[in-house]
């Protein structure tokens, strides 16, 4: 009895929306046993929230939560990007948390590097990335395409030395120049 | 002399942060007379920005196209959003405290629209990237430092 109570008052004072409330003390009423549901989450909780990524970025607000049928379990979220942008899914392996104002992930998504500037190893700008090839469906970058002042080169991902707010590469601009007219 | 930069070629080239973001143009080239080498840039940001020195220690890679930096200079932390652990955002960097002259954060100050700005030291910071991502969160009642 005294559990049935501790568990109520715990409920009443987790800040849940009332409905939710109100389903969970039915259910500790009805002993049907709510140990799994104490710390969980509705979809209404993840639906049109926040997305940030592991640099800070914000991506966008979550638009469909994915439910694999034979399992029963989430199997990943779709962000909005906003109007006229092309949205985005994410596995849940890339999920850090949800938290109550936002979800969190463990990645900066691949996709994401579209638009930023590279310098060669010298500083030299080499032009903007236009498009970012993966591996499969896997957040690891296969090749970069840049789009610069002498047509598009792709570069292979080993040749990424950093990735911050631009991207750095581990060798000239020349010597990649000559790599890709050699490829 | 093969290997060596004329230091005039140094004036007007870019100078490029640590994760990439350009910071302005060479605009002097600093040299200690005594020891003969150079203490440091003074880096233009535009007409109406304050230039920004930087010190020789922070200096990764001159080149005759850019100078590459070793650091994100803190200074680029203002107006980026301040987000706690549950992902809310509680305002955008308004001003930087750092410890002396170095490159290191002291605390920071915070401003959201309506709301009184406060200060939280560099250790409530998980992370700073395009937004500042706090280790803890901040309900509605805490009781921040001004």
């Amino acid at each position: 009895m005294s559990n049935k109570k501790d568990l109520e008052k715990s409920i009443e004072k987790r800040k849940l929306k009332r409905s939710d409330q109100r389903i969970l003390l039915q259910m500790i009423k009805q002993n049907i046993s709510i140990k799994e549901l104490e710390n969980a989450v509705t979809s209404d909780d993840v639906l049109g929230k926040e997305v940030i990524d592991s640099k800070g970025e914000f991506l966008g607000v979550v638009e469909s939560l994915f439910i694999d049928p034979e399992t029963v379990e989430v199997a990943g979220i779709a962000i909005d990007k906003g109007l006229l942008k092309k949205g985005l899914i994410i596995g849940k392996s890339y999920i850090k948390n949800i938290a109550p104002h936002a979800i969190f992930l463990n990645i900066q998504p691949a996709y994401n590097l579209k638009g930023m500037i590279v310098f060669d190893r010298e500083g030299k700008k080499m032009g903007a990335i236009r498009e970012v090839q993966i591996h499969g469906t896997k957040n690891e970058i296969e090749n970069i395409v840049i789009k610069s002042s002498i047509g598009e080169l792709t570069i292979p991902s080993e040749y990424v030395k950093h990735i911050g707010d631009n991207v750095f590469l581990n060798e000239t601009k020349e010597n990649l120049l000559k790599l890709n007219q050699a490829s | 002399m093969e290997k060596t930069l004329n230091a005039k070629e140094l004036i007007g080239i870019s100078v490029i942060s640590q994760e990439g973001d350009p910071l302005g143009k060479v605009a002097h080239v600093r040299i200690n007379p005594s020891a003969m080498h150079i203490e440091g840039f003074l880096i233009s940001r535009g007409i109406f920005r304050e230039p920004w020195y930087v010190g020789r220690t922070y200096i990764e890679k001159i080149s005759a196209a850019s100078i590459i930096l070793t650091i994100q200079p803190l200074m680029l932390l203002k107006g980026k959003r301040v987000v706690d652990a549950e992902g809310k955002v509680l305002g955008k960097i308004k001003e930087i405290a750092r410890n002396g002259d170095a490159n290191v954060l002291k605390s920071i100050i915070v401003k959201h629209f309506f709301k009184k700005e406060f200060s939280l030291p560099a250790s409530a910071i998980e992370s700073a990237g395009k937004s500042v991502l706090l280790k803890k969160s901040y309900g509605e009642k805490t009781q921040f430092r001004k």
